[in-house]
């Protein structure tokens, strides 16, 4: 009976350190120091083996099966889950590696020499040889209207919607840079 | 919102995680993912701030993030 008990232990546990994990992930709030999910997925884990070493029968063996798997399993997610760059990476104070729109010898942008920099949620922006679509809207929706696409050259990118708040695809009067200029 | 499925954006500014890919391999996930970065960038194209999470599940805080806009919009 203690092995069953042992089981159920297991899965109460990892039950509620998962509840509050994923609350906290939604929320953008997982705590730089994870030691209590850790500490809880360790002990959810030990409890669900102690389980199944012993005679749970099927009421603590499904329970105790279940707790091992998931602890495991999101000790796994934080073992495996660093993440690096290389040496080529940004960094605080080079230029953005994104050009400013080359101008025709009359000063006027063309479809073609407007590389990149355009970055507002309303307008087109030609990353490298990448066309980005616009994402019609305030950027509030979240909606499949404020979706954006990446394509290259893509005519259908380029086509405004009836329901684009402002035809963008004028290159000219486009201000020359993102939403972080008008901040400033 | 710019999708970069392809990771072409990603790969220009470098931010391609070189760690271990903790997602489905294509063709059901990508092959590889970005590494969750934060980036403030002048009006003259200089990088005035970065934030770069060192693990796929954080991200930048968003009081983390107003502060530095903060700071860098008040010089």
């Amino acid at each position: 009976m203690g092995d069953t008990y042992l089981g159920l232990a297991s899965l109460v546990i990892v039950a509620i350190s998962i509840r509050l994990w994923i609350r906290a992930f939604k929320r953008v709030e997982i705590p730089k120091n994870r030691g209590g999910y850790v500490a809880a997925w360790i002990v959810a884990a030990g409890l669900g083996l102690a389980a199944l070493v012993g005679e749970p029968g099927w009421l603590g063996g499904i329970p105790a099966g279940f707790g091992v798997f998931a602890s495991t399993f999101f000790l796994l997610t934080i073992v495996i889950g660093g993440q690096k760059v290389g040496d080529e990476a940004i960094r605080v104070g080079p230029q953005f590696p994104i050009s400013r729109p080359r101008m025709n010898t009359d000063g006027r942008s063309t479809r073609k020499a407007s590389l990149g920099i355009r970055c507002s949620s309303n307008s087109f922006a030609d990353i490298g040889d990448l066309t980005v679509s616009p994402s019609y809207g305030d950027g509030k929706n979240s909606g499949p209207s404020s979706t954006s696409a990446v394509s290259r050259s893509s005519r259908s990118a380029r086509t405004p919607r009836k329901n684009s708040r402002r035809d963008t695809t004028n290159t000219d009067s486009a201000p020359p840079c993102c939403r972080i200029e008008s901040l400033r | 919102m710019l999708s970069d499925r392809e990771l072409e954006v990603t790969d220009r500014f470098g931010l391609r995680n070189k760690g271990f890919h903790t997602g489905p391999p294509p063709p059901l996930g990508a092959k590889a993912l970005p590494v969750p970065t934060s980036l403030l960038v002048g009006a003259n194209g200089r990088v005035l701030w970065m934030d770069q999470s060192e693990h796929y599940q954080r991200r930048s805080d968003p009081d983390y993030v107003l502060a530095a806009l903060r700071e860098h919009l008040d010089e």
